[in-house]
């Protein structure tokens, strides 16, 4: 998962607190700063995967850090931070949208964490708010002393247009009440998402890294939510050659979990107890296999090994699109049965998925003549086929009556004329030498195409028989 | 848009009604220059001819059902109605009927307009296909039946659209068109009674008003805008030649297609083929296709779009790629969405070069040129089972980078993972397209895992723990044997004898010789090795008791072992199958079972009793009564034992899987075709 911290850096930013009881005294800005350093401090702890950017906004937006691990640099560089001018969101927005498709296209799910002054109550509700173009959530952190006036009058902390929530600290504002709710943000965020792996009576507890999403499909007749289930099941394997290449939603490490809580002691323990997670990769690796497990009554995905250089090599969940037709090319997931046998190669061609009866248009020869070059293309062959004539009788005729019965359905009568016309000034035209043949089944096929029977679709026009051999060919 | 906006759309159900009068059988100016031959100089050039504004207009409907079909197979229905002195209807809702060849055959019946006479016994017009029309969208299609039959919490809408094809003199006669489908569409709406009719909730209706080039017209285009709660209108007035570009154009917004642009393919010249040129194949395929290249940078996707010539979409102009090898594919996962594509030209020469290339197995990779001239892979074009899909790639970074390795957590250390055992059960448990159709409730889901779950309910992560997958030579068949459904008796001997086999060893001394062992030093003691095996395999065997003849193999190692079975855990199994079989409800067996299915008794496996040492079994035994009576049964009908011996005989001398399993390949088909599960 990605994570874009977005500072307000506008003037009321500027505003100095005092804490109660005591002399000191800080900025909201500071009070910021120190919030994102507890975030941070609780991703290297328990989250070290996490890639982070930091923007700094105030009229106009600037990416201050590009996503990064290195969690150092991020807090070196929100020290450093200057002041701007005033407020204004929707340049956030469109700088987040950017810089999260620059870097990862959109296929990561990013947490975005606002730090802002009070406005946005009103601010992130305005209509020129739009929602993110990538999956993902915002929460809103507002620094505010006086519980504002904009708070009362909205009585949720949603967003409309699912843009996210906000999320305030604990009044009066002091470091540890920023603390306290950037560690709550962490906590629940940053959750690894355990669930049982299990291909039979064989199980093994995971993590999945980035922690999965819930997603929402509309299809024409019903908008489907489905959640991952916290229990993924193996139903069985494929070669990773029929997999190819179907549409993913997103992927996930999927790690097993420790044995025991007891982390630093256990380690070498644990690395040592056997873990059918570590079996499956190792198998699924050496074989060249992906295995097909159901994510949750309607969702399925894959796993498969993968690395992402040499030497480290993991275990990796792909979803799927939700539904049972998720890689089309194996047809219905769920008529998919487990076969006791290595096919052989024959019966592998017999049991691709049912072949759809209805070919596609490219896949068969039909014609389109809306363009003046499609139909000029056509008669140009057929007018080839009938120089090379008698070799090339069969084609001739094939072509012909393709061309006829074309013609007929879309009930363009002149052109079967028209055609015979050609037809005869082709034969005029033949140069001398040419097979006698040639001149004989031009002359046929014009006279043929003038007849009133040749606008009926039921017939074909055939060769000619002549007193030349060549008709074995047919 | 919302998702809820997304919910019944109106795409679900199209109707054309084109105008089939007589004039409609006038010509359009769309004429083909038909001068091909070379001719004598000086002689007059053969005379070019024209499509009817019938041909014109039906083109562009085939065109239009063409490319829909093409990209949606399924869910996106249109049915062509033709009017002139009564309407016709081309095809219906069911699939079968919704492909273009059914189309062209019923068309070819159609023919051309009737020639303009003067008959007054004769009216022809294009409202005679509104009543049709109308009714037509009411007919429910097989999706929403379904959808219906569902009891969702929300109620199917039936929205549809219905595009007319006619000529109308100027704005006031196309509304009056207008009213004429109003009133109709609000008329079959009264009169629905049966379930598979649906009142029409929403109609957008599309006129496309037509006329010979050669006048003008009065007719002008309308957006789409309110009629009435059930009618909404959009008209467009095109000359009859530009029909074609104009009902493609409608098809993008209709279906929310986008258009992308092959550039560069390199081509043999067709006159040439020493030289080779550089082509351009335009594509279709669904919008979404194109959302990671324009949510991206706005300069590198105005650097991509442009406008397409000649209408008023734009397309999105992505480089070929010459691919090296296949292989060279993009990984599995980096693929985001995956949408059919049809070419827009299928006739051209380039185009159908692009089609073949790809329907032959190879793929094409597709490259955005960014505005400062950088590259990014962006697409992938490939066909599986005959049709083609554009994928679109995640150029960017993955959120993965430099994960742990498995290898660093725990198990990760483990080194003797019985990783091969497991390779060969995941080839055992290859997931195939079933070929016979299930029927429509049956999931095959269930099944697997109950399979995969038999055939692991013993199972040793690792080589160390156990004794028994690491001594094949005596174990095998056994071990894979006993994790089928069933086992027939044949194969019942066969395990028996893998036991028998290890008793001989046992008696003989032998040492267990266990390869992969890694410590020789801790090798165990003979006796304590046998010990440990004949454990481990009573532990195996008791947890694979599926049938009677399971549990016989499990009976026999006890006969071996001089063991009681002290949970009686044979004789509770037996009952349980009795019981089950008892209780089974005939509405289950009627799912499970194929009608061919023999009755029960026999899939149970006890025609035929293996050996006859009963002296050894205990005369109380579930086992003993059972022999007694299949001994009896035998006895009753006179039935000659079998002819086994030749093959029980060679099994024992061999003891090797693979001879044997050649041998009675025919009755393992016979008992598997039989099977109860």
């Amino acid at each position: 998962m990605a994570t874009v911290i977005a500072i307000d850096l506008s003037v009321s930013m500027l505003r100095d607190i005092k804490i109660k009881d005591t002399k000191e005294s800080f900025t909201l800005l500071q009070l910021a700063t120190h919030g994102v350093n507890v975030l941070l401090d609780y991703l290297a702890v328990h989250s070290r995967l996490e890639f982070v950017a930091v923007v700094t906004f105030s009229s106009t937006c600037d990416v201050l850090c590009s996503f990064t691990r290195d969690y150092d640099l991020i807090k070196a560089k929100i020290t450093q931070l200057e002041f701007r001018t005033n407020t204004c969101y929707p340049p956030v927005i469109q700088t987040i949208n950017y810089l999260v498709h620059s870097e990862w296209s959109n296929s990561v799910t990013c947490q975005v964490i606002m730090i802002t002054d009070g406005n946005c109550y009103e601010g992130l509700r305005k209509p020129d708010m739009t929602p993110f173009l990538f999956p993902g959530k915002l929460i809103v952190v507002p620094l505010d002393q006086v519980s504002s006036l904009y708070k009362n009058n909205y009585d949720s902390n949603k967003l409309p247009n699912g843009l996210g929530h906000i999320m305030s600290p604990e009044l009066p504002l002091t470091p540890s009440s920023v603390a306290k709710v950037f560690e709550k943000i962490s906590k629940e965020a940053y959750v690894p998402y355990s669930a049982v792996l299990r291909c039979g009576h064989l199980k093994s507890d995971i993590h999945l890294i980035p922690p999965p999403y819930s997603y929402t499909k509309a299809a024409d007749f019903e908008i489907t939510t489905c959640c991952i289930s916290n229990e993924l099941s193996i139903i069985g394997f494929l070669e990773s050659s029929r997999v190819e290449c179907p549409a993913t939603l997103s992927r996930h490490l999927v790690l097993p979990q420790r044995v025991s809580d007891e982390c630093v002691e256990n380690n070498e323990a644990s690395s040592k107890t056997p873990s059918f997670c570590v079996l499956l990769h190792g198998a699924l690796k050496v074989e060249n296999m992906t295995a097909l497990c159901q994510l949750s009554s309607n969702w399925y995905g894959l796993l498969v090994s993968w690395a992402d250089n040499k030497k480290k090599s993991n275990l990796m969940l792909i979803t799927l699109e939700p539904g049972t037709n998720a890689i089309p090319w194996l047809g219905d997931i769920q008529n998919l049965t487990l076969s006791p046998t290595e096919l052989s190669k024959t019966e592998l061609e017999e049991s691709q998925p049912v072949k759809t009866s209805d070919k596609r248009s490219y896949n068969q020869s039909q014609l389109v003549w809306i363009k003046e070059a499609g139909l000029q293309a056509d008669i140009q062959k057929i007018l080839r086929q009938a120089r090379k004539m008698p070799d090339k009788i069969p084609s001739f005729y094939k072509e012909l009556n393709r061309i006829r019965k074309a013609a007929i359905a879309y009930s363009f009568n002149d052109l079967l004329t028209s055609i015979a016309d050609l037809l005869d000034l082709e034969c005029n035209n033949l140069p001398g030498g040419t097979h006698p043949d040639c001149a004989l089944q031009l002359t046929h096929a014009a006279i043929e195409l003038r007849k009133p029977y040749a606008m009926d679709p039921k017939l074909s026009i055939g060769p000619m028989i002549t007193k030349y051999t060549h008709h074995d060919l047919m | 848009m919302s998702l809820t906006d997304q919910l019944f759309p109106v795409n679900h159900k199209t109707t054309f009604v084109v105008d089939h009068t007589p004039y409609f059988g006038l010509a359009s100016n769309a004429h083909i220059k038909m001068d091909f031959t070379k001719r004598p100089p000086n002689t007059v050039p053969p005379s070019p001819i024209f499509k009817s504004m019938w041909t014109c207009s039906i083109e562009a409907v085939l065109e239009y059902c063409r490319i829909v079909w093409d990209l949606f197979p399924e869910g996106k229905l249109i049915r062509v109605i033709s009017s002139d002195s009564q309407s016709r209807i081309l095809n219906s809702w069911a699939s079968s009927q919704q492909n273009v060849n059914h189309m062209l055959h019923h068309l070819s019946l159609i023919g051309p307009p009737a020639k303009l006479l003067p008959n007054p016994n004769r009216d022809y017009s294009v409202v005679y296909g509104f009543r049709t029309a109308a009714e037509t969208m009411t007919e429910c299609t097989t999706a929403q039946m379904d959808q219906d039959s569902k009891k969702n919490n929300i109620e199917v809408q039936n929205k549809c659209r219905t595009i007319i094809i006619t000529s109308a003199r100027d704005n006031p006669s196309i509304d009056n068109l207008m009213s004429m489908f109003h009133n109709e569409l609000i008329k079959v709406n009264k009169y629905i009674s049966q379930p598979s009719f649906k009142t029409v909730h929403q109609c957008h209706l599309v006129i496309v008003n037509t006329y010979p080039d050669s006048i003008t017209c009065e007719v002008t285009d309308r957006p789409i805008h309110t009629i009435s709660p059930i009618l909404d209108l959009e008209v467009h007035s095109v000359p009859a030649s530009k029909i074609g570009i104009k009902i493609s154009n409608l098809l993008l917004k209709h279906y929310n297609l986008a258009s992308t642009t092959v550039t560069g393919i390199p081509m043999k010249e067709e006159q040439n083929a020493s030289s080779s040129a550089n082509y351009d194949v335009e594509i279709y395929h669904a919008a979404t296709a194109h959302t990671t290249i324009l949510n991206a940078n706005v300069a590198d996707a105005k650097a991509v779009v442009a406008k397409k010539e000649g209408a008023d979409y734009e397309t999105i102009k992505l480089k070929w790629c010459t691919p090296r090898a296949n292989n060279n594919l993009p990984d599995i996962h980096s693929c985001t969405t995956l949408h059919r594509i049809t070419p827009v030209d299928i006739n051209s020469r380039p185009s159908a070069c692009l089609i073949t290339f790809l329907l032959n197995g190879r793929s094409v990779l597709l490259e955005m040129i960014k505005q400062g001239g950088g590259k990014s892979m962006s697409h992938v074009l490939k066909s599986y089972n005959g049709e083609i899909y554009i994928h679109s790639v995640s150029s960017g970074r993955t959120v993965l980078e430099d994960p742990p390795a498995i290898s660093e957590g725990p198990g990760g250390k483990v080194s003797q993972y019985r990783v091969a055992d497991f390779g060969n059960f995941m080839k055992l448990n290859l997931l195939q397209p079933s070929k016979r159709k299930t029927t429509e409730d049956k999931n095959c889901i269930d099944d697997a895992k109950e399979k995969l779950k038999k055939q692991t309910a013993y199972w040793p992560l690792i080589t160390s723990s156990t004794m028994i997958f690491n001594l094949k030579q005596y174990t095998e068949p056994m071990l894979s044997l006993m994790v089928k459904d069933n086992i027939t008796d044949q194969e019942l001997m066969n395990c028996k004898q893998c036991i028998y086999a290890l008793m001989t060893a046992e008696s003989k001394n032998e040492h267990l010789i266990i390869p992969n062992l890694i410590n020789p030093r801790k090798m165990m003691k003979k006796d304590d090795q046998y010990k440990t095996m004949w454990t481990e395999l009573e532990t195996f065997l008791k947890s694979n008791l599926y049938t009677e003849n399971h549990c016989k193999v499990l009976q026999c190692l006890f006969e071996c072992l001089g063991k009681p079975d002290e949970e009686k855990i044979i004789e509770k199994t037996l009952t349980r199958f009795k019981k089950s079989l008892a209780n089974r409800p005939s509405v289950i067996r009627a799912t499970t079972d194929s009608p061919m299915s023999p009755p029960l008794t026999q899939q149970a496996g006890i025609k035929h009793i293996a050996q006859n040492n009963n002296s050894d079994i205990d005369p109380n035994s579930v086992m003993y009564l059972q022999i007694i009576q299949e001994n009896d049964s035998r006895k009753v009908n006179n039935q000659p034992s079998r002819p086994q011996f030749a093959g029980r005989l060679k099994s024992v001398q061999l003891r090797s899987g693979n001879l044997f399993a050649k041998l009675y390949q025919h009755i393992d088909d016979d008992t598997d075709a039989k099977s109860v599960k």
